[in-house]
């Protein structure tokens, strides 16, 4: 078996379970304890997985490339909540596959609350950014979905507004409530409404302005130096 | 000479312990000591143009008090209220400068140590952890200065054709600009590509390679670390007796200065004015030395 199933059995029936057991055993704000540290064993497997794999240098390059980039552009950006972050992410995820993009993903939300301050919010960001743009690999994977800026431009709208938005305010309703309720839940991801909104409208213009040339160039790295292949396509 | 000749470790431990203290403590004095200490020392280090950067890091901190007390009204000792009827607190306002502070302090300690860490320092310490990272940083810690070189050879050649970035109208800089910035994306991704290729065959992944060191634990180091502990051993007796707290919800709870909590200042006050001190004493020796010839 190979090391990074291993890790992602051990933790999904060991881990996880153990601290929800004992989250349960705590008093007071225990939820907010244990969801965080779910979140921060559920990304274990990831980078074991990305490590497993042996990449090389030069892949790792141009993820941190990416990285980069999708850090100066929620940085540079001085717009709040409108911000092309979630576009870059997307875009490698759907250049390299969903792997590099939960990568770059993660990293990204690290590397860029170095910025805006670290907090408890932290690894559900990684969480959440990474997941965005595995969501993003796995739809575009083997041309399920055509490369084309309008269809980027949609999917990355949907993609933020349903998915990585309502993460991130899952998030906000762990850290503010003591219990979680439907009706105390609700009213978080109303008002995280009109801020997805915006972030879903900045990826949608971003995609359909920067997206083609963004993936020309990532495209044509891959195949001048022959990056990125093997098992699962990645 | 001084503080960035010490061995790379002392280097990481105290930078490490300082910055933390610097967050972590609340109370004013301790601020104020790690602040100071601070602003010495990286005058001492980085010269004149440090003091200016650093003196203007003080009007921002009051203004970030200013812009904190504005959006924050906990506290209990009103002092005025707001157009739109909400209670500037002196709670908030100390509060906000003490937050101002801290950012601050922590920006002067951050450039005393982009001056004592050099890359190959840091590769030197994650070398050994895994040769993949310390590649990895070898090539991104040289990536900034090399990309802004590049973007001024872009930005030259594109002047000589009418097309750089600060030629035409606006619409047309913004479209220069950008297309500067997507050729400086392309050359960033295959430069960094070659260079860790370049770096692969000539074997810096291989096993057994060992990481470039000139670095010796001599007899300074130890005693510096000997200091070094002894005063974060004082500091952490301060925390552990609750001398480094400070109440600033709902009011200001000041911590009572005993004989005893001067001994903790000073332990801190030693910790934060090591490097500095042992670069006075290094160039006293030096001009000892110098003059005895």
């Amino acid at each position: 078996m190979k090391k990074s199933s291993i890790a992602t059995l051990a933790v999904f029936l060991v881990l996880i379970p153990l601290t929800l057991f004992l989250g349960l055993r705590l008093s007071g704000r225990a939820y907010y304890l244990s969801s965080t540290l779910i979140v921060i064993e559920l990304l274990i497997p990831f980078f074991l997985a990305f490590e497993g794999r042996k990449p090389q240098a030069r892949e790792l390059v141009v993820l941190a490339v990416m990285c980069a980039l999708a850090v100066a552009a929620r940085v540079a950006i001085p717009i709040p909540n409108f911000k092309a972050i979630f576009a870059i992410i997307m875009i490698s995820g759907i250049a390299f596959g969903p792997e590099a993009g939960f990568m770059v993903g993660a990293v990204a939300a690290f590397a860029s609350n170095l910025f805006y301050g670290q907090g408890p919010y932290t690894p559900w960001q990684m969480m959440a950014y990474g997941a965005g743009g595995m969501l993003a690999g796995f739809a575009f994977k083997e041309k399920r979905l055509p490369r084309r800026p309008l269809v980027m431009g949609i999917f990355g709208f949907l993609g933020v507004l349903l998915f990585v938005g309502p993460l991130l305010d899952t998030c906000s309703v762990f850290l503010a409530t003591p219990s979680l309720r439907w009706e105390t839940a609700l009213p978080f991801y109303i008002s995280g409404v009109p801020v997805n909104l915006s972030q879903a409208s900045c990826t949608f213009l971003t995609m359909l302005l920067f997206g083609r040339p963004l993936l020309e160039k990532l495209d044509r790295v891959k195949e001048k130096y022959g990056m990125m292949e093997g098992e699962n396509g990645l | 000479m001084g503080f960035e000749r010490c061995h790379p470790a002392v280097n990481l431990i105290y930078f490490t312990a300082v910055i933390a203290g610097m967050i972590a403590f609340q109370h004013p004095i301790f601020l104020a000591v790690s602040f100071i200490c601070a602003f010495l020392y990286s005058v001492k280090r980085n010269g004149r143009r440090t003091l200016a950067f650093n003196l203007c890091l003080l009007p921002l901190a009051i203004a970030f008090a200013f812009y904190y007390s504005s959006y924050h009204h906990f506290g209990v000792t009103v002092l005025r209220r707001n157009f739109i009827g909400n209670n500037m607190t002196l709670e908030s306002l100390v509060y906000g400068l003490a937050v101002g502070v801290v950012i601050a302090g922590v920006m002067i300690w951050m450039s005393c140590v982009y001056a004592v860490f050099s890359s190959d320092k840091v590769v030197y310490l994650f070398g050994r952890v895994s040769p993949r990272l310390s590649l990895f940083l070898a090539i991104l810690l040289r990536m900034v200065p090399r990309i802004k070189k590049e973007a001024k050879r872009i930005n030259m050649a594109r002047r000589g054709i009418g097309m750089g970035a600060g030629q035409g109208n606006f619409f047309q800089r913004l479209r220069n600009g950008i297309c500067i910035f997507s050729m400086l994306i392309t050359w960033t991704i295959e430069s960094l590509t070659m260079a860790s290729e370049s770096m692969r065959s000539r074997g810096s992944a291989l096993r057994g390679r060992t990481a470039f060191s000139i670095y010796r634990f001599d007899n300074r180091d130890r005693t510096y670390v000997i200091v070094l502990f002894g005063c974060l051993t004082v500091t952490l007796m301060g925390v552990l007796l609750r001398q480094t707290d400070m109440v600033y919800n709902p009011r200001l709870i000041w911590k009572p200065i005993t004989p005893a909590s001067w001994v903790f200042y000073g332990g801190y006050a030693l910790l934060c004015l090591l490097p500095l001190l042992l670069e006075l004493w290094t160039e006293y020796r030096f001009r000892r030395a110098r003059s005895m010839l």
